[in-house]
Formats: C-alpha cells, structure tokens, sequence
C-alpha cells in the first residue's frame, strides 16, 4: 500500500511560520520544533498520514542545547499525549526544522541523531497509544521541502518481551512517506522520501503541445503524476474520462454501477451502438474510451462497477487526488462532501437540471453547476449542491427526484420509466468547466477561478459565480478537516443498485457484479 | 449490546447511548432495513392516557448527517379530540414490515423537513421531543 503525507495549505503557512518566523518565538535557534496530532485515512491502495491539530510548545517546552540539540520536555510530551489519548483515532507527530536547503521542496534527509532521537522518543509515545494510532517525525526546510517518517514498534505483551531490544526503540521500523500533498483551496503534490526522488512523471509532449504551451512541460509532468477520480460516468462523467486522458492525467479511478442502454446512448460521448446493444457497464465503456485517449504515456485506468454512496465504492476514489463528482445524487453527494474535509482530497461537482412544461414538454427553465469544495472551499452542502432532507430522501426511495413529474395520475402511473431531461451539449458545457476547474486547482492556471459556484442559466444564457464562498454558521465540516478514518463518512446502501444487482444476480446466479480490478 | 447494535456506525452509536442515559434507558433498535434503524423508545408520550405509549422512531444510520424519517406505532394515533391522527397516515404500510413481527402496523411518514437541523449524536434527544410534539400537533 503506498504511503503519503497530507496537509491543509493553512497547516503549511502556519508551519513555516512558526519554524521560522524569528519573530513569531523571540529565538534565533538553530533548529525549532513541535507535535501535532496525527490521523490516519485509508483508501484501498494508499494510506494518507493527515497532520492534525498543531500543539504550539509554551516557552521553554522546546529548546535547542549544541551538546543534545532540539529537545522537546517531558512536560511538552506529556501534554500532547493526553490530548491524541482524549482525540478519537489520533496519533503523534514530531516536527521540526532544519535550515537547509533554503530553497527548493526537495525533502530533506533526517540527521543520524534525528533517527536515533525518534526513536528513543516515538517508542515511548507508541506504547502509550498502543499500535492503532500512528507515530511519525516530519522535517521541514526554510525551502518548504517535506520529509515524513512514521514508525513502527513491536509492542511487549510480557514482562521478558519488554526488556528485549527487539521491542525497544532498536526494534522500529520506519517508513517514508513518498508524496507530500498540500490542499486547499488548490493541489500542490511534493516529494516526501528524501531517498527516493519523485519518480519523474513521463509525458509526451508530441501529444500534447499545444496545452503545454500554456502551462510548460512541467505542468504537464504535473498532470502525469495525478490520480483523478471521476465519481459517475453519467452525460458529463463519460466525457470527463475522455477529457482527463487527453488533458495527459497519469491515473485515472472510476466509479459507476450502471450499464450503457439504448435510453443513454444519446450522452454517452465515445460509446459505440455495438456497447449500447449489448449493455455494457459503463466502467468498462469508459476505461476504454480513456485508455484509446490518455495522452500520458504510463497512463492507467482502474474501473469499479459499485456506487460511490457505499462503502465499496468510496473506497477506490480515497486513493485519489482530487475527485470530480458527476453522480448527480444528494446521498453520493453527501457522501463524498464528507471524504473531501475528513481525507483531505478536493471535489469538483458539476451536474444539470433541466425543466420541462407538463404539458407542452417545452423546456421551462435550466441550470448547470460546477462547484469545488475540500479545505480552502466551501462545502457542497452550504454552497446549495444539496440539502441534508435532499441526502435522507435518496436513502429512502430509488426513485426521488428521477422522474418528471407529469402531473396526472394516468401518467404517474408509468413514471417509471420516464428519464430526467438530459442534453449531451448541456452535459459537455458541465464537463468543461469541471476540466478547467481541475487544471485551476492543480496548475493554478486560472487562480481566480478555484473558488466557488459557477452556474449557467438556460433561459438567459449567462454564466454567473454564487455568492457562497464559506461555509454558513454552523456547518460542522471543518470540525473533522483531517481526521481520516476516525470520522464517519456517511456512506450507505445505494437503493438503485441493490436493485439492479438483484435482479442480475437472479438472472445469472453465478455473475459477480462487481468490476474490479 | 445485541447483533443488530454492533453494526451501527459510531455515531449512531453513539446517539443511542446517549438516549439511553438521557430519556429511556430502555430504548432499543429493533431493525434494520437499508438505511434505516427503527429505534424504539419505550416512554414516547400519545395525546390519550388510554393509548399504549412507545413506537418507532426510523432514524438514518447515518444519523446525525441524514434525518428521522417517518414512525411507526402499533396503534393507530390519536388526537386529543379522540379523532385518528390523519397526517401521512398509512395504515398496514410496508415500511412497517421490519417491526411488524413486535406488533409495528401503523406508519406516519413524516419527515425532518422545516424541523431543527442536526449536527451531532446529542440531538437525538431533540429527535424524541420533536416526535412527541409532531403526535401532539396530529
């Protein structure tokens, strides 16, 4: 499983700060250091350490010696550890500077002393919390370079075990995390493992010339090193698999239970009559369609035929860089509004509603949305993508919100099989400007357009921004930004699916459902 | 803690517990179905002393980020004027089925919309009052 380190962009500047900011602590030491809290967030194939709450030493718990070097009191450990004890799922950190380099995000190498200290210090910590919180140390350079060990120790479960050395500090394992990512409101992804340098994401630039010349071939090396999660593969989410492999992503995870038919064939961008005729799953329709267009040329897709609202399905899209939503569903929508705050991993929504007259069948009115939110943003939830009744319903009823209301019972009576208003060239509007919204956020190509709720009227054809740029009074998400596995995010059983999935399974009792790779 | 308990998530949990220690320390989940919980509270006040007190409450699992949605009695409800509560009434509904076996036959699929919202595991007990009030107002 890989491993990484995250953090919020205002953890990143509150850092530097106070690591370096001779003004902030008085002292012009060598080095500074602190603890943080520590979370774990897990996804199916990659483990994100999460930096918590920064626990600011009081004057004199922290102090540089030229004979023993940064050390951090008994009184000072002892205080964190009361707090990560009292603090669901939370574990340690021990951060501190190192002066050089002074430019640069190459992440530095810990000084032998450094491991000696972690060690001797971390096994303490660990044995207090016990082996399901992690331990970690982090050094950081005036550059801003990120190196993030976390350790690992044998826990004694006998007197004779513990006076082993193999369960003492000379038993620890440590492991580096590969990549530092700093979120919010936008997507910077460093190297962690000061022994192994980012491996240099390949890109062709045959291929993609004409984009490169807008964000150079290191914004285009940057794009190869991303994994995007598209979160349905509806009218907008199909054309966004295609869009993201040319735009030259490297990894590319998608998440749709449903099959291509003949009722969606007319926004399935890419999908071909045979596909259609013999009811493919879309994940399948869609890593194709991505496979013959990626531009990157390590590009990889993996393909999950669930739903993003179960647990199933979520898990996949927290391995993931940055989420694109396309689910067009309150309870999905809930769902990954949670995992954006809790694992730290930005979500760019974007869907259409359109309106047609009862009776006439005329277009009444219409909107397409494409809002982002994570750290930085604010969540899905307050800026109106859904409402919490909105996410209860869909729990309730396969059908809410589906189906056109046709305002007679004759009609009513055969609702089910009447689509929601659906026009591909609403949908590519959609899937563009959630592609801009991603290269804004990952190369901060347009900076100004990172934040916030655009939405296009049909009636009047404009393109207004919302007013909600932070979450209202009240809104809890930013109570669990961070906390990884040890907040619930809401995930449930998608009631459209369980349907679907039973009546497959009752036709081909030996069929699995479920695509994976 | 039975079966059906251990595979509530946390804050459901959590909520229950906290139930228990501030209204009816007998208050249970009798079932599950999908994404509902029927949490029965066994002091739940009705308009009439002649009506037999308790129902279910059908709180999300997801509970406190998706509301209470509907509860189900095993008497039909009444107002204080004796007439049957008439509101979302839906007799013999099969909402009712993962209780029926404990005697659940009436359903009121009254929502959370318009009511307080909810934040955290504590605002169950709310979730009590506001369906005593919601019987009281028919």
């Amino acid at each position: 499983m890989r491993f990484e380190f995250a953090l919020t962009e205002d953890q990143y500047r509150q850092i530097l700060k106070l690591l370096f900011d001779k003004r902030t602590s008085g002292v012009d030491d060598p080095e500074r250091g602190f603890l943080a809290l520590a979370f774990s967030a897990t996804g199916l194939d990659r483990r994100t350490l999460i930096l918590g709450n920064i626990i600011e030493p009081r004057p004199g718990e922290v102090s540089w010696s030229d004979r023993r070097g940064l050390v951090m009191s008994h009184q000072y450990y002892s205080r964190s550890l009361s707090l990560a004890q009292s603090t669901l799922g939370a574990g340690l950190i021990n951060v501190h500077s190192h002066p050089r380099p002074a430019t640069g995000t190459r992440p530095p190498r810990p000084s032998p002393p450094d491991l000696s200290t972690d060690r001797q210090e971390l096994c303490f910590v660990s044995r207090i919390l016990g082996d399901e919180r992690p331990v970690a140390a982090a050094i950081i350079t005036l550059g801003g370079g990120i190196s993030v060990r976390e350790y690992t120790f044998q826990h004694p479960k006998s007197q004779e075990e513990a006076l082993l050395p193999a369960f003492g500090p000379a038993g620890a394992s440590l492991k580096y995390a590969e990549r530092v990512r700093v979120v919010g409101p936008g997507l910077r992804v460093l190297p962690g493992n000061p022994d192994k340098p980012l491996s240099s994401n390949a890109v062709d630039l045959s291929m993609t010339e004409s984009s490169a010349l807008l964000w150079g071939e290191s914004g285009q090396r940057i794009l190869a090193g991303l994994t995007i999660g598209i979160a349905g593969l509806g009218g907008v989410g199909g054309i966004l698999a295609e869009h993201v492999a040319r735009l030259g992503v490297g990894s590319l995870v998608i998440v749709d239970y449903d099959k291509l038919e003949d009722g969606n064939f007319n926004r399935s961008q890419g999908a071909t009559r045979q596909e259609s005729k013999s009811r493919t799953p879309k994940v399948d329709v869609y890593s194709r369609v991505a496979t013959e267009a990626a531009t990157a040329p390590d590009f990889g897709v993996t393909k999950y035929r669930e739903s993003v609202a179960e647990g199933d399905g979520l898990k996949p899209l927290l391995d993931c860089d940055l989420i694109l939503a396309a689910a067009d569903d309150a309870f999905a929508r809930q769902v990954l509004d949670h995992a954006a705050y809790a694992h730290l991993i930005p979500v760019v929504d974007g869907g259409t509603t359109l309106v047609a007259d009862s009776k006439t069948l005329q277009l009444q009115a219409g909107k397409s949305q494409v809002v982002s939110a994570g750290p930085g943003h604010a969540c899905l939830e307050c800026q109106g993508v859904y409402t919490q009744e909105e996410a209860t319903v869909a729990r309730e009823s396969p059908s809410w919100g589906r189906y056109l209301d046709l305002g007679n019972a004759e009609n009513n009576a055969n609702q089910v099989e009447t689509r929601a208003p659906s026009v591909i060239s609403n949908n590519a509007l959609v899937a563009g400007l959630m592609g801009l919204r991603l290269l804004a956020l990952t190369l901060r190509l347009t900076p100004a357009t990172m934040r916030g709720t655009q939405r296009y009227y049909v009636e009047d054809g404009n393109l207004r921004w919302g007013a909600v740029r932070e979450c209202k009074e009240g809104c809890s998400k930013n109570s669990w930004l961070g906390r990884g596995d040890s907040h619930f995010v809401p995930v449930g059983v998608d009631l459209r699916w369980k349907d679907l999935r039973e009546k497959e399974q009752k036709s081909d009792p030996k069929l699995d459902t479920s695509t994976k790779p | 803690m039975n079966d059906l308990e251990s595979q509530l998530p946390p804050p459901f949990k959590e909520a229950l517990a906290l139930l228990r220690q501030n209204r009816d320390a007998d208050a249970r989940v009798d079932a599950i179905d999908a994404n509902f919980g029927y949490v029965w509270i066994n002091n739940l006040a009705k308009n009439t002393d002649s009506e037999s007190r308790g129902g279910w409450i059908r709180l999300p699992l997801a509970f406190p980020y998706a509301n209470p949605h509907g509860l189900v009695t095993r008497d039909a409800l009444l107002r204080s004027d004796g007439d049957k509560v008439a509101d979302a009434y839906n007799p013999g509904h099969e909402t009712c089925k993962p209780v029926s076996s404990n005697g659940g036959a009436h359903y009121y699929s009254w929502t959370w919309e318009g009511a307080p919202a909810l934040n955290s595991p504590k605002d169950i007990v709310a979730v009590a009052q506001w369906y005593e009030r919601r019987i009281r107002n028919g």
